[in-house]
């Protein structure tokens, strides 16, 4: 089953869906607007690029020590919780058992992801990973 | 511009241009090959994060002005790192003039 | 702070705390683990890094969307291929991945 149809199946999951690097392109199911969408991939994307340098960085200084390459990140809010595996996302309500479990439907169906981040990012919505950003 | 016309500027010890992998596309200055390499990638893994926090500021502030990014400062205790588009250069304190540099790398950037 | 109870949590590997500029204070290490101090450190300050733009985030999101629910923050999470970092205020957690238990861990710190 697609990702984004098994997390939308699981109560308590308020919104998922894929964005991509430029947070031009997403697609998405649940209780967002296109344009809350779209700022959720802009937001996703933001975090993403961080996370993967911060481990870049830190696997420089301190090589193989695990954490590269980075899976995802979560953002734990006060009732609300932003997951984030790949190019995947999800906003889901603080329930009980609710985040382990979506965390680890996203991570086994993602998958592992491994070094190039781009070609990850891109390759699920289409686009050309050598095309120049800036 | 030529990177040795940045290099020349007063405080810069090392100057490069980067490609969108963070691969070197030339340097000049003082610094061995592999702090050139750590540094062009640390430039290039900056901007695209500076590029996407400006992103979200635009959004949240619903100001123009914020993006797109033109570059970074990260200024330290003696030493300076900033870029502008795919050029990052080291800056002594101690020296020079960070707006002349900022300026130049500009053009640089530009070309 | 209780550190030695953050190792309880399942598949922690340290547990640490840290300044508000992200300067380790102290730390926990399991026996045998590759983490080390100087790594731990790193990673505290990228995690308040983390923190104060899942913040700003926040912030932002229920200002634009007018939906709440997300502030206040009560945690960031940066999950890597074989461990993750669980952190909120001055105090994280490196838990495996194999072993981890998200809720559990966030539900420490809260009450860290």
């Amino acid at each position: 089953m697609n990702i984004v149809k098994q997390l939308m199946a699981i109560p308590g999951v308020i919104a998922a869906g894929e964005y991509a690097f430029r947070g031009d392109r997403f697609s998405y199911e649940g209780a967002l607007t296109d344009e809350f969408a779209r700022m959720a991939s802009i937001l996703c994307r933001a975090n993403t690029l961080s996370v993967n340098m911060q481990s870049e960085m830190v696997d420089s200084f301190a090589e193989n020590c695990g954490c590269r390459p980075v899976q995802g990140w979560i953002a734990h809010g006060n009732q609300i919780t932003i997951c984030a595996v790949g190019n995947y996302f999800a906003f889901i309500e603080n329930r009980e058992e609710l985040l382990n479990d979506v965390m680890t439907i996203m991570r086994a169906k993602v998958g592992d992801i491994r070094d190039d981040l781009l070609v990850n990012l891109y390759a699920k919505l289409g686009g050309d990973t050598k095309e120049a950003l800036y | 511009m030529s990177l040795r016309k940045i290099l020349v500027l007063d405080g810069v010890t090392a100057v490069c241009r980067f490609r969108d992998d963070g691969v070197v596309m030339e340097a000049e200055g003082m610094l061995p090959p592999e702090l050139m390499n750590r540094l062009a990638t640390f430039a290039q893994w900056y901007r695209r994060m500076v590029s996407s926090n400006t992103d979200v500021l635009s959004l949240f502030s619903q100001m123009r002005g914020w993006s797109p990014s033109q570059g970074w400062i990260v200024q330290g205790d003696s030493m300076t790192v900033c870029s502008v588009g795919n050029t990052v250069c080291l800056v002594d304190n101690s020296q020079g003039s960070l707006n002349q540099i900022m300026q130049a790398l500009g053009e640089a950037a530009h070309e | 702070m209780n550190l030695d109870k953050m190792m309880d949590l399942p598949g922690a590997m340290a547990a640490f705390t840290y300044t508000d500029r992200g300067d380790l204070q102290s730390q926990v290490l399991r026996e045998g683990t590759e983490l080390t101090p100087q790594v731990l450190d790193l990673l505290a300050h990228s995690c308040v890094a983390n923190l104060a733009i899942a913040s700003m985030e926040a912030r932002g999101w229920e200002a634009v969307t007018g939906q709440g629910g997300f502030q206040p923050l009560k945690g960031f999470s940066v999950v890597g291929l074989e461990w993750s970092v669980v952190v909120n205020g001055n105090c994280g957690v490196v838990v495996r991945n194999r072993d981890v238990d998200y809720e559990a861990t966030f539900k420490a710190l809260q009450t860290a």
